[in-house]
């Protein structure tokens, strides 16, 4: 087809339009779809090892605090007999061969898991071993990865308490899934692992195999269970747990498209200039019969082309995008969330799917409008360009004005969808699309405003780089909408991390106020979930030079709202400094230690929408028992949420929950860093601990905040990157068609220094645009994060803190990256021979 | 088409543009007949509606009112898109800036009109070169339209006009671009492959030479078309 060939020869005669178009769509896809896989790798890597744990059991028992006594399992036996039923202990360790990686610990009866877990048989462990000595079995796979045999004996660290076990069997899983999923479980008998964890005669859970439609075996099994004690669906764990994340999850991969949106300027600046330098060209094939169905096909088909092969390249540079990002997030995830070990990246068909629709998909989108332009070029072949920008300045003002349509739409959006994450971000997107269609009008009072100055600074050469930026506005008006989108981008997510960051630090300031924290270490930061050992609590509690100690315990509560995060506290004097409530009132404390309520923390009362006065109902040891909200009180640790009791209320309705933690004020008189060194040196025979000055613990603090917006940062970097390149396009693509122009200057006496100079100028004045434009997009862009898309994930009520130094820094970045981008067009232009120039039609 | 029936025939055309809030008429009332194998050639001042004219004859633009009929076909009662294909049919274009395409080479650009319709098998190559013979480029056939001259590209042009044998060619100024001498050549070209083919033609010129071969000369003056003062125009400075 001689259309195609015009195509296809168009795009390769401008290889560096073709080239760049098509990084444009490549690093937008590749964000999307790294996101998506390491999204999706960490969640299949949690829902295998799910899998593998839950086994084929339908159901459990879990008791009130997390835990159940192992009579309850003893009873159940004895008294339903054909149950399949097998007890669990969980927890988590860390190998030292295995480069300390960790592992989910499931400690089972391994003469009756067999029934639940088919990796847990006879057949696949030496129940010699696993029953006589402190033993594990672990995927054969995973043992030669760690070069351990069976046989060995081998280090591992539980909560700071290092252990030697033998690895009685290795197990060759039968299937593909259960290999996967035992990359990152081991098996143990159950008591070893009541005694790795320090649960003395408790379980975790028991499992059972419950037939399809038995309600009514499954009503009596649940009326011998004592108090407290309930039956759930396995999967509702899993999902519960899965949902955690969903907040996480749906801001980043909304991030991740922000990359997208940006390369559909790029795109849609590229498809612009090959229609507007190619009107002539349109109109000829116009005159000489092609209809404008054909036009419509040839352009959208050039844009096919690029958004294929810009897909391409995304998806492979996705994949390896996929392989670091999928640490970022991992971490992030067992940070704050739960733990989960990803061993090999997903690349489902999903991602590819997704992946592939949004980059040709994309592309076709942002080609549409010049595709539909092409159609509409006049046949009369006598058209210029200046009557295209004539009509782009006419445009401008109608964009402007539906602008205002847009930010009303916008509000709407934002206004009715009270609790839906996903419309938040429509309402951004609108917000972005209000100040992209406000733009073009915005630049050219800017150049009017520009030129006198310019003019003052570099005289006729300022004023015409002025000109040229409002003159050429089809070219760059898209590409200083593209750059001032990324750098609001910026803006937005720098200002939002910052204003949140001054939250963060403000909530330590006031809620760690003690001198010295002690914690065992734990595979999720947040939760802070390994017990001291009693000895080495007493050991704390006779340490000289102390003032005061305040413990802390961190349990698993079952509620009418799902299961939830519980922290049982022993309010003093220093408790109403630490925990800050939105209803200040004194009496709280005092009716938290008296009666049987509770407080609840800012995400916990947005997330389930409970507030002061409210009733959480409880399984507490003696059944359901309603426990009344007494107030709300900021937390910014956890976007789950929690429960806070008072010790002496949660002792009363449940056995002690032991202590997870511990904050020490020490004495005037004495040094912290000498209690430090006493409290080290008296528990180190129990128990490595985490024992930190407030100081330390504060900065701790900060750098797992700073890990959680690592990804965001690398998202930005990235989004600019694409914003570049759109700019690079954009005055690659003006330096074709200015040629000409450029030439009759050059003919006309301008030196290559001046042009160059000109060039320059003219990209700086495009990167300032940007930048000053970028400013009130990225200011409503960090308000929207903060004040809307924060509070609707997460619960959090930030402050809203713009520094003039996040604003100055994106601003400069814009002008520095149009500079950089401006470098190669602006040599070019000034190494273009005029007589080539002007002898070209 | 009818025997005896006009190739062009134009009524009472007007077509005016407005400019910044003020309307300038610039055809009022256009009344023309062309007959197969005629030869007419159009004067007039800068300005005075002649592309204008063309382009509503050939259906690329369409009148405020009035008629126009091409080989028995009123455009004014076709769709932008049946006009479009009415054009690829049986229309023939030379420009005066040429408008080759520059993608594709001498030979493509001949090829182009015989391929949009539909034509473009081992005889409508074989066509293609034929026509490129006649022009004498067929030594060129690979070359690329900004690597010939200017009267090179005209002839390319002239061919491509031709080759799916049109009812009608509309040339505008086709040798305003070109020195004398290769005006004048080209203009050989045109008219003896015009005569061959007893294709119809409708050109607007200020070359004394086509004054000279044409069958009929019309002028615009005022909006209307009227038969030239032939006397005063070919002594015209």
């Amino acid at each position: 087809m001689l259309t195609a060939r015009i195509s296809r020869r168009y795009l390769l005669r401008h290889p560096w339009l073709l080239l760049l178009s098509v990084v444009g769509v490549a690093v937008g896809v590749a964000v999307v779809v790294a996101i998506d896989i390491a999204n999706s790798s960490s969640s299949k890597a949690f829902s295998l090892s799910a899998d593998a744990v839950a086994g084929s059991a339908t159901h459990q028992i879990v008791g009130p605090d997390g835990t159940i006594s192992d009579s309850v399992y003893t009873k159940l036996v004895l008294s339903t007999p054909g149950v399949i039923a097998a007890p669990v202990v969980e927890g988590y360790l860390r190998i030292a061969e295995c480069e300390r990686r960790v592992f989910q610990v499931m400690g089972i009866d391994p003469l009756r898991d067999g029934e639940v877990r088919g990796y847990t048989g006879e057949g696949s462990i030496d129940l010699a071993a696993m029953l006589t000595r402190p033993a594990i079995a672990l995927s054969a796979d995973v043992a030669a990865d760690c070069g351990i045999t069976a046989g060995d004996w081998i280090r591992v660290d539980v909560g700071g308490v290092d252990a030697k076990l033998l690895v009685a069997s290795l197990i060759e899983p039968d299937d593909e899934r259960s290999a996967a999923a035992l990359e990152t479980v081991v098996v143990a008998d159950i008591s070893t692992a009541q005694e790795l964890f320090s649960l003395e005669r408790s379980l975790s859970r028991v499992d059972l195999v419950v037939p399809e439609g038995d309600d009514l075996g499954l009503e009596r099994l649940t009326s011998s269970l004592p108090s407290g004690v309930v039956v759930k669906r396995s999967d509702a764990r899993t999902e519960t747990l899965a949902q955690m994340t969903r907040a996480f999850d749906v801001n980043l991969r909304a991030l991740s498209l922000l990359a997208l949106v940006v390369g559909m300027f790029l795109i849609y600046n590229s498809m612009t200039f090959s229609v507007v330098q190619r009107r002539p060209l349109i109109g000829r094939l116009r005159a000489l019969g092609m209809t404008r169905r054909e036009i419509f096909a040839l352009v959208s088909g050039e844009a096919a082309v690029i958004g294929v092969a810009g897909t391409l390249v995304g998806m492979v540079l996705g994949v390896s995008l996929a392989t670091v990002l999928v640490d970022l997030v991992t971490r992030t995830i067992n940070d704050l969330y739960f733990a989960v070990t990803v061993s090999e990246i997903d690349i489902g068909f999903e991602s590819i799917a997704k992946g592939v629709g949004l980059g040709v998909g994309v592309t076709l989108l942002a080609a549409l409008r010049p595709a539909w332009e092409a159609t509409a070029v006049p046949v009369t072949v006598t058209l210029q360009r200046s009557a295209a920008e004539s009509t782009a300045h006419r445009f401008a003002g109608r964009f402007a004005i539906a602008s205002v349509g847009i930010a009303v739409c916008a509000g709407a959006v934002l206004y009715a969808t009270e609790r839906s994450i996903v419309l938040s971000y429509v309402g951004l997107l609108l917000v972005i699309l209000a100040f992209v269609a406000a733009a073009p009008a915005l630049v050219l009072v800017g150049t009017r405003i520009l030129r006198p100055i310019l003019h003052r600074m570099f005289g006729v050469i300022g004023t015409m780089a002025s000109n040229a930026v409002g003159v050429s506005l089809t070219r760059t008006g898209v590409a200083i909408a593209a750059l001032m989108v990324a750098v609001s981008a910026t803006i937005g997510v720098g200002v939002m991390v910052g204003s949140f960051r001054t939250t963060v630090v403000q909530w330590l300031g006031y809620s760690l106020q003690a001198d010295i924290y002690i914690q065992a270490p734990s595979v999720v930061v947040r939760k802070g979930d390994t017990l001291l050992r009693p000895d080495a609590v007493a050991a704390v509690r006779n340490t000289s030079g102390v003032r005061e100690i305040y413990t802390v315990a961190t349990v698993d509560a079952e509620t009418n709202l799902g299961s939830v995060d519980a922290v049982v506290i022993e309010p003093g004097p220093m408790t109403p400094e630490t925990f800050v409530l939105k209803e200040e009132r004194d009496e709280v404390w005092e009716e938290l230690v008296e009666r049987d309520v509770i407080i609840v923390s800012e995400p916990f009362s947005f997330r389930y929408g409970v507030n002061r006065g409210d009733d959480v109902i409880v399984q507490t040891e003696s059944g359901p028992r309603p426990f009344n909200v007494a107030g709300v009180y900021y937390d910014y640790g956890s976007d789950l949420g929690a429960i806070l009791y008072s010790r002496a209320v949660y002792e009363r309705h449940f056995s002690d929950p032991g202590v997870n933690g511990m904050a020490l004020y020490v004495d005037d008189s004495t040094s912290v860093e000498s209690v430090i060194e006493d409290v080290r040196r008296s528990t180190s025979e129990f128990q490595e601990l985490y024992i930190q000055s407030n100081r330390s613990l504060r900065s701790r603090s900060l750098e797992i905040f700073d890990r959680t917006f690592v990804v965001t940062g690398v998202l930005r970097l990235l989004t600019i990157v694409v914003a570049f390149i759109g700019v690079l396009s954009a005055l690659m693509a003006l330096q074709l068609e200015k040629s000409r122009e450029l030439a009759v200057m050059r003919a006309n006496g301008m030196t290559p220094g001046q042009l160059w100079g000109f060039v320059t100028l003219q990209t700086a004045v495009m990167g300032l645009l940007a930048g000053l434009l970028a400013v009130p997009l990225g200011l409503s862009l960090a308000a929207l994060l903060v004040f809307v898309i924060n509070k609707r994930s997460f619960g959090w009520t930030l402050q809203f803190e713009p520094t003039p130094e996040a604003v100055g820094v994106a601003i400069l970045l814009a002008v520095l990256a149009a500079l950089i981008a401006g470098l190669y067009p602006a040599w070019k232009m000034s190494q273009t021979r005029p007589s080539e120039a002007l002898r070209r039609e | 088409m009818q025997d005896g029936q006009p190739i062009v025939s134009v009524k009472s055309l007007t077509k005016s543009f407005s400019e910044g809030g003020t309307t300038r008429t610039v055809l009022s009332g256009v009344d023309l007949q062309i007959e197969r194998g005629e030869l007419v050639v159009m004067l007039g001042r800068s300005g005075a509606g002649k592309s204008t004219l063309l382009n509503l004859i050939s259906g690329l633009d369409v009148p405020d009112s009035g008629t126009v009929t091409l080989g028995g076909t009123e455009l004014g009662g076709l769709s932008e898109r049946a006009r479009t294909l009415y054009r690829r049919r049986h229309l023939g274009f030379v420009f005066q800036s040429f408008n080759l395409i520059p993608t594709l080479t001498v030979f493509e650009n001949v090829m182009l009109p015989l391929e949009l319709n539909g034509r473009a098998d081992d005889s409508g190559e074989a066509r293609a070169m034929t026509y490129l013979e006649k022009v004498g480029l067929a030594d060129r056939r690979d070359s690329y339209p900004d690597r010939l001259s200017g009267g090179e590209q005209q002839r390319v042009a002239i061919a491509r006009a031709l080759v799916h044998e049109p009812l009608l060619i509309l040339a505008d100024e086709p040798t305003g671009n070109l020195d004398f001498r290769t005006g004048q050549a080209v203009m050989e070209v045109y008219l003896e492959l015009i005569r061959e083919q007893d294709t119809t033609m409708l050109i607007v010129t200020h070359d004394m030479d086509f004054l000279d071969r044409a069958d009929r000369l019309l002028e615009m003056r005022d909006g209307k078309v009227r038969d030239a003062d032939v006397v005063e125009n070919r002594r015209a400075p």
